[in-house]
């Protein structure tokens, strides 16, 4: 678990995600014929979407539980009117 | 159709109502309760990227696209995947440099540029007010599609100013109320997560509707739209291969975020970095949610006989069409929410930046707008309306231009402009202002001349010939194929152009370039971990000779410029105290700058970074001493130093490490300590509130034991508190102790079962009764001081009076009512025997006639049997003597005769036989009456109650004999049963007696000449005696049925009864006998009253 943890939160397996995602939603992987057919595409796009999301739950997860909370400091120290 | 007023007052209930929740977060934040400061409100707050144009314009784009709409969304979904690198940093940044807008992002990042300020703020309004427009234009459309009267309502001219006022005020009260941009808007962000989940939540339901509503599902939808002649003309498969896909994914990774709105919202309102990691999947995920309808929509509209031309409004007109009309309502306002809430902020964030960085430039150069400066929230109100109403004016005016319809996708075109010059200035740190400038104007006028000029063309308000043969007939510039270049769509062009302008001279020029130092300062500190915003240590370099009050004064001067006196003062004073010289009359020149810093940056937040640079540095100006002294400061300290320039840089760089890691550390620190100190706070609140509500229950508490104390020490009533183990009393009031007679001392050293004469083993188990409540009133005998014996009544229950549980007795003195009530039931015995007293009379009376009778004629027969005994006593005297027998017995015989001696001697045995049976009847009529009146007794004897009801049947006789025939069915195996004889007869001949009396009034009513029956049995039911008196009578009413136990009630005439019969019999069955009296009856049929008597009943033998 921790060392999953850690690979999500390398910033270089974030990068690498984002590259992923990039690939998944272009050209030449959107071009395959069969996504011609509007339901093909239409789970396609979704379930693509949803994974991705679900890895960007697990990044989010395992970064919480390594940082600490750090709040805007703008409240205290701002000229108010 | 909706009639425009409801349409119109629900908008204003829609409005009234994001006032109230906007309101409410305030609140809640004023006492440090915030709604706002939480992940899922961020999450939600950062969907107001979903416009009118996704609600309305994604499915017209589907429609007449394909799938091209989605890279809007999926592109923001990709870009996130680096917001925790991207995000956090401008968010640290934002905290540090009090950033207030776009535009104040990057004039930080570059040397406080006012120029790149400006910039930046007026591509954003060129980009963003028709965006603004195409959000109010979506409002009115939907407007007049949804109300019915549109056409001819004088509200038509109105409507859009409705909107404009409504948008206006709201962005003023809860987006800028306070002059501090860089503060957080907690009410506004609250109310626009709501309106973002209300939007959502419609869209779906639209979808929902569509989907299984219209059709039969995805599935069916997806199958239809296969057959149709539009799913082959739009080729929506193919339009995942369109050209301009990764154009606009790339638009929306980077409008997400720099989208003047969504900056504002992601990064300026910001307050815990943390949130970022939640909002990473939360929005997405909302914007997949809010997409997975979009097609089916698009398409179902399609297949409804829709045109592609009127796509954008399918959300509104498929429910309007197909029976839902408050869907169609529903759906209008979830538009209305995705406009409203991007006018709002993007009005804020755009009056921000017109204010800071157009506005004050200019009054700062005119002398006399001056005066303005301390007018500067009033001028950001302004700001605010004048920026909605341009929007408005401009929809009015481009109203269906192609310009509009398209401005969606060139607004992402424009913001875009802002990515190199934002992603350099973060991850590159030789790029530099000039660069900057370089670029981003280069890039815009590029995005100018290739994307919003075509549409100026397109709209018709510039002439085709510039589009086909370029400006002054120079084909090699038209805007379209800007250098010759061919093949491309014209957003691909402009986009590739723009971006190849934009960031080459961006990198040229910073290349080219150099930055001033202080640039190079800034630009290092852009490139750091920026987890930190503590103040350095003060210098002990320098001599402190520089008067502080003199410097004081200059930095008033610059201060009451922007804010009030009060405010300038509160700020100046905050800013000494943390720089610690609050104290000091006169400051070292490192204790000045640190100073002067520090007020700079606390203005920023009110006008801008560039803006407050810029205002300090004129009018706190060093002198020639003080300069000479700054460089002699910064010489020595790199004397003391005793390096080279390498070895200083080097230090540098390893001790900027050191302190980042340091100030890292601390960071995390400090905000584990705030963490702490926020749950201290809550926890003392919390024990606040506890001790609150302690102190309240303990005053209650004390009130309530007062007035315990006053009602236990002056009510007439006896009240004793007694010890429930020990049977002490442990306090009696004055009236106990007068009632007993004895001291309230001498109480409080007794036990109650020298009162009451209960062994311990009754006392614990009247004490276990009244613990578990299962018992509470009681009936005992209390022994008084002077030996009497009074009858109580006693109420208790289980209390605890100081901490210690005691049993609470009221007493009430019976014994006088007892006497009454014995009073009251011999009353009523005597009533009863009163009434039976002629009948009874009556009954003795016959058989008293003929003893009577039979008595006279045995003294007349004895008589004449006299004359024949004496006649006998000759004749036995002569016998004897054996002289005159013949004539002797011819007088025998003529006497014997003249007294009929033959019927004598029939019918004196008959005469002594009946006279005996009347004698045994009158005997037995006395018997029972003796038993039916027996003497009241106080405890329960065991009764034979088959002879007890004879008894009463007897005495009664004469009052049903000629109504009724009695039959009696008593079982002989009835076992006595305990009871108070006397009380329990009156009961059953009160029931006789109205059965009685029912009969005969049933034969008055019906005018019937045979007699009724009256029924009585007896059973052994279970542990019950059960005792039935069934009547032919006249039957009972159900509307009286429940009252007849009622005492006083009846239903007889005046004077014929008084009404206690039936509510006394309930009396001793019920109270005395603990069992239960019934009673069942059909009108014109009789009734049956049931009598249950308990068989066992403890404690009375």
């Amino acid at each position: 678990m921790e060392r999953s943890a850690r690979l999500l939160r390398q910033i270089e397996f974030q990068v690498l995600c984002f590259c992923f995602g990039l690939v998944l939603f272009n050209w030449p992987l959107l071009g395959m014929s069969w996504l011609e057919r509007p339901q093909c595409a239409f789970i396609w796009l979704f379930l693509l979407w949803a994974i991705l999301i679900f890895l960007l739950f697990l990044i989010g997860r395992a970064e919480v539980s390594n940082t600490a909370p750090v709040e805007g400091s703008n409240d205290q120290c701002s000229i108010q009117r | 159709m909706f009639d425009p007023a409801v349409t119109i007052t629900i908008i204003c209930l829609y409005m009234g109502l994001l006032f109230c929740v906007a309101s409410w977060a305030e609140r809640r934040a004023s006492t440090g309760r915030s709604v706002a400061r939480n992940p899922a409100v961020y999450s939600a707050s950062l969907a107001i990227y979903c416009t009118a144009w996704t609600y309305y314009g994604s499915v017209g784009k589907a429609a007449t696209s394909g799938w091209i709409f989605l890279t809007i969304y999926l592109g923001p979904t990709l870009g996130i995947f680096l917001w925790w690198v991207v995000l956090r940093k401008m968010v640290r940044i934002k905290n540090k440099y009090h950033v207030t807008s776009l535009a104040d992002f990057v004039s930080a990042r570059y040397g406080k540029s006012q120029t790149l300020a400006i910039m930046v703020t007026l591509i954003a309004l060129i980009g963003i007010t028709p965006y603004i427009a195409l959000q109010l234009k979506a409002v009115t459309s939907t407007f007049f599609l949804i109300t019915a009267k549109s056409e001819k309502f004088w509200l038509k001219e109105y409507m859009g100013l409705l909107v404009v006022v409504l948008m206006s005020l709201f962005a003023i009260i809860f987006g800028a109320r306070r002059l501090d941009a860089s503060e957080r808007h907690e009410g506004m962000v609250v109310a626009l997560s709501v309106e973002c989940v209300i939007k959502l939540a419609i869209f779906l339901a639209v979808g929902l509707f569509v989907t299984f509503v219209l059709f039969n599902g995805f599935g069916d939808i997806f199958q239809r739209f296969s057959q149709t002649v539009a799913f082959r003309g739009l080729e929506i498969g193919k339009s995942l291969s369109n050209p301009e896909w990764p154009t606009y994914l790339a638009l929306s990774m980077f409008g997400v975020l720099f989208l003047p709105r969504q900056f504002h919202i992601a990064v300026v309102e910001n307050s815990d970095e943390r949130h970022i990691l939640k909002a990473m999947w939360m929005f997405p995920l909302y914007l997949l949610l809010i997409n997975l309808f979009v097609m089916p929509i698009a398409m179902g509209g399609l297949l409804k006989g829709g045109t592609g031309m009127k796509a954008d409004f399918f959300v509104l007109s498929l429910p309007l069409h197909y029976g839902g009309p408050w869907l169609a309502m529903a759906a209008f306002i979830g538009g209305f929410s995705a406009a409203t809430g991007m006018i709002i902020v993007s009005s804020m964030t755009l009056a921000t930046m017109v204010t800071n960085h157009l506005l004050l430039p200019v009054l700062e150069r005119t002398r006399k707008l001056r005066f303005l400066r301390k007018h500067l929230l009033k001028c950001r109100w302004a700001a605010i309306a004048a920026i909605i109403m341009l929007g408005h004016w401009f929809e009015s005016c481009v109203g269906e231009s192609y310009m509009l319809v398209n401005m969606g996708i060139l607004a992402f075109a424009a913001v875009f402009q802002f990515a190199p010059a934002i992603v350099g200035g973060i991850f590159w740190p030789r790029g530099n202002k000039q660069g900057a400038i370089l670029g981003m104007s280069a890039g815009f006028a590029v995005w100018s001349y290739t994307l919003l000029v075509p549409t100026f063309v397109k709209s018709g308000w510039l002439s085709e010939a510039l589009l086909r043969n370029g400006p002054l007939g120079i084909g090699f510039l038209r805007p379209e194929r800007l250098f010759g270049i061919s093949g491309m769509t014209p957003l691909n062009h402009g986009v590739f152009w723009s971006m190849v302008f934009n960031v080459g001279l961006y990198m040229a020029g910073s290349l080219y370039f150099a930055a001033s130092e202080e640039e190079q300062g800034m630009a290092k500190e852009f490139m750091e971990d920026m987890s930190v915003s503590s103040h350095t240590p003060l210098s002990t370099y320098g001599e402190a000779h520089i008067d502080l009050g003199a410097r004081r004064k200059q930095v008033e001067q610059v201060l009451v410029q922007y804010l009030s006196d009060s405010e300038a003062g509160a700020a100046i004073d905050q800013c000494l105290e943390a720089t610690g010289i609050r104290a000091k009359t006169l400051v070292s020149m490192a204790e000045l700058m640190e100073f002067l810093k520090e007020i700079e940056a606390r203005l920023a937040g009110s006008i801008g970074a560039s803006s407050a640079h810029r205002a300090l540095r004129q009018g706190v100006v060093l002198d020639m001493r003080e300069e000479a002294e700054l460089t002699g400061l910064y010489t020595r300290i790199l004397q003391d130093l005793q390096l080279g320039p390498t070895e200083l840089r080097r230090k540098i760089d390893y001790y900027k490490e050191r302190q980042t890691l340091l100030s890292d550390h601390f960071s995390k620190l400090e905000a584990r300590v705030e963490e702490r100190t926020s749950e201290l706070v809550a926890s003392n609140l919390q024990l606040k509130t506890e001790i609150d509500e302690r102190t309240k229950a303990e005053r209650s508490l004390r009130e309530s034991e007062q007035r315990f104390r006053s009602l236990f020490e002056h009510h007439r009533a006896i009240m004793l508190l007694v010890d429930p183990k020990s049977f002490e009393i442990r306090d009696a009031n004055p009236a106990a102790a007068e009632f007993y007679g004895y001291a309230r001392e001498e109480l409080r050293a007794m036990k109650i079962t020298e009162l009451n004469q209960l062994s311990a083993e009754q006392a614990a188990a009247v004490s276990r009764g009244i613990e578990t409540g299962e018992q509470t009133r009681f009936v005992f005998p209390h022994r008084l001081r002077d030996g009497q014996i009074r009858t109580v009544e006693v109420h208790s229950s289980s209390i605890t009076v100081e901490g210690r549980t005691v049993n609470f007795s009221i007493i009430h003195d019976l014994t006088e009512q007892k006497i009454l009530e014995s009073q009251l039931a011999q009353a009523q015995k005597l009533e009863s025997i009163g009434q039976l007293a002629a009948g009874i009379a009556h009954e003795i009376n016959t058989p008293a006639q003929f003893v009577g009778d039979n008595t006279r004629f045995l003294r007349d027969a004895c008589a004449d049997m006299e004359r024949v005994f004496a006649l006998q006593d000759q004749l036995l005297g002569r016998l004897k003597e054996r002289k005159q027998v013949e004539e002797l017995a011819g007088k025998i015989e003529e006497v014997c005769t003249e007294i009929d001696s033959q019927y004598l001697r029939e019918e004196i045995p008959k005469a002594f036989a009946q006279s005996l049976d009347g004698l045994q009847r009158i005997s037995g009529i006395v018997g029972a009456m003796k038993e039916f009146s027996h003497p009241g007794t106080d405890s329960k004897v065991c009764v034979d109650l088959n002879r007890a009801l004879q008894s009463t049947i007897t005495v009664s006789r004469n009052e049903w004999k000629y109504v009724a025939e009695m039959v009696t069915d008593l079982d002989p195996a009835l076992p006595p049963v305990p009871c108070l004889p006397g009380e329990i007869n009156q009961v059953f001949l009160n029931l006789i007696m109205n059965a009685s009396q029912a009969i005969a009034e049933a034969a008055k009513g019906n005018g019937a000449q045979h007699k009724g029956t009256i029924t009585i049995t007896t059973r052994t039911l279970d542990q019950y005696a059960r005792i039935s008196i069934t009547d032919t009578g006249c039957g009972i009413p159900e509307n009286i049925r429940s009252r007849i136990f009622d005492p006083f009630f009846t239903t007889k005439d005046v004077g014929k009864g008084t009404g206690q019969g039936l509510a006394i019999s309930h009396s001793v069955v019920v109270d005395k006998h603990g069992g239960t009296i019934t009673v069942d009856s059909e009108v014109g049929r009789g009734a049956v009253f049931v009598v249950r008597l308990p068989l066992d009943s403890p404690g009375d033998k």
